[in-house]
């Protein structure tokens, strides 16, 4: 109840804060109100074209993540693996993590259809977070208990299930609830610049074009609304499943 | 094949830790390893594991057996219960066969009250004892016990020395101790080792009861002076 009556006072002060601003400005082209937000918000709710919108953005989205933590697994696998291939790989890492979104989406649209460039953009912006934490947690895996595991005989599942898994998860568990978020922002940014049809980030797009800043706002509260909601809800179940499964340390 | 080292050398960077050393086991019995902390018995241990291989020379006789570890720095799975840690070395397919052995060792060492705690809920002469459960479970043809009984107090001790004598009648079990009584307790044949290098100071074949009514008798104590004379 107490971290309830919280959250509804620190929403509360940034209410009347934003609204503060909002007078202080005085020019709905800059500053929306939140009233007018939330009645907008409402609006939106109602129509088809925003449930299709959200739910086209967070499938192409989630496609991203799904495919980013695959392969970042893997390479991070091999990189630990294969001294060559972590030789080869590693410049790949530096480069995506250094490159800025709107380069690999301008890119990106030269080879692509529209509609999958978000997909795209959050594989590769999760990519390099998985694949370095992922890393990180094989690097620091007790090489004493990958002796203990050969002296008895281990099979090369138990030896991944027992040693290998415990040993990574924290490091990939803080990993995953980053790189969802940074999926999420940076695929709307995607949607955004590649205008991508059906998509939170092109009714963004037509509310900048129109010049309609209570829609920006509405829809940039969207977006912060279902970030929080998929970071809620993924990690949570994700958690529960390393448990059910006694994959955690 | 008998295990056996021929003129094995073993560095660590400077340090030669084995230099040309020989030592022979036999099929059967308990051997105990005896010398100071820090001389390079567990290197030995090592070698006979497959953990560490020599530098020069060979050990013969090690091929398709399967070897038992109870290591001194427990390398137990902490994010395991007590019994997982034990299950997973039992080599039987059914899950419930393998908690069924593992509950009959882990009961064995006075530990089955404790099936369901980890291993950090536990105190370092119960982990210990875990470790020992977890050897002697995997049913090895060699048993390596590197100084097995740390922390343990001295009925802890007796109850899994007796264990030991009762259950490795009929395999090698190889001892790393510094402690003479339980160098004595345990072993059929002492090697007094001394220096860095390696050598073996002297080879004691002791015949004394295994019984702890026998421990601390006149020959006992015949044995242990020796010992502590070999030692200076």
């Amino acid at each position: 109840m107490k971290k309830i009556l919280k959250i509804f006072g620190v929403l509360v002060f940034w209410l009347i804060t934003w609204q503060l601003v909002y007078f202080l400005v005085n020019q709905e082209l800059l500053v929306a109100s939140p009233s007018e937000v939330f009645f907008r918000l409402l609006e939106l709710f109602g129509t088809t074209k925003f449930w299709t919108s959200t739910f086209f953005s967070i499938i192409r989205i989630m496609q991203g993540f799904v495919l980013a933590i695959l392969f970042g697994v893997i390479f991070a696998w091999l990189t630990t693996q294969y001294k060559l291939f972590s030789i080869i790989f590693s410049p790949v890492l530096t480069v995506i993590k250094t490159t800025p979104v709107a380069s690999f989406v301008v890119l990106a649209l030269v080879f692509i259809k529209s509609f999958y460039v978000p997909s795209f953009i959050s594989f590769l912006m999760v990519v390099p977070i998985i694949w370095a934490n992922t890393k990180e947690g094989i690097k620091k895996t007790d090489v004493k208990l990958l002796e203990m595991a050969k002296v008895f005989n281990f099979n090369k599942f138990t030896v991944l299930r027992k040693i290998y898994i415990p040993s990574i998860m924290p490091h990939f568990m803080s990993a995953f609830t980053v790189g969802l978020g940074f999926a999420w922002k940076a695929g709307v940014a995607a949607e955004v610049i590649a205008n991508t049809q059906l998509s939170i980030g092109s009714e963004i797009y037509i509310s900048k074009i129109y010049m309609d800043t209570v829609s920006l706002f509405s829809w940039t509260i969207v977006v912060i609304i279902i970030s929080l909601l998929l970071e809620k809800v993924i990690v949570k179940v994700t958690k529960k499943l390393v448990l059910k499964y006694n994959l955690e340390r | 094949m008998l295990l056996s080292f021929n003129k094995v050398s073993k560095n660590f960077g400077e340090i030669k830790v084995l230099d040309n050393f020989s030592i022979n086991f036999p099929k059967k019995g308990t051997v105990c390893l005896f010398g100071k902390s820090g001389i390079g018995k567990t290197t030995i241990l090592n070698l006979i594991a497959g953990l560490l291989k020599p530098d020069f020379g060979y050990i013969e006789g090690l091929d398709t057996k399967k070897i038992s570890f109870a290591f001194q720095d427990e390398r137990l799975l902490l994010w395991n219960t007590v019994i997982e840690n034990v299950s997973v070395v039992v080599n039987k397919k059914s899950n419930i066969d393998k908690k069924e052995i593992a509950k009959g060792w882990l009961s064995k060492v006075g530990l089955l009250e404790f099936c369901d705690k980890k291993p950090d809920e536990l105190s370092g002469g119960m982990k210990q004892r875990l470790v020992l459960a977890r050897a002697l479970a995997f049913d090895g043809d060699i048993i390596l016990l590197d100084e097995p009984f740390k922390g343990l107090d001295d009925a802890s001790k007796n109850t899994l020395i007796d264990l030991i004598n009762e259950i490795t009648k009929d395999k090698l079990v190889v001892v790393v101790t510094h402690s003479t009584y339980e160098a004595l307790s345990l072993s059929d044949t002492i090697y007094v080792l001394k220096g860095t290098p390696i050598e073996v100071v002297d080879k004691l074949d002791i015949d004394l009861p295994c019984c702890e009514s026998y421990r601390y008798n006149s020959a006992f104590l015949e044995y242990q002076k020796k010992i502590d004379a070999l030692y200076k």
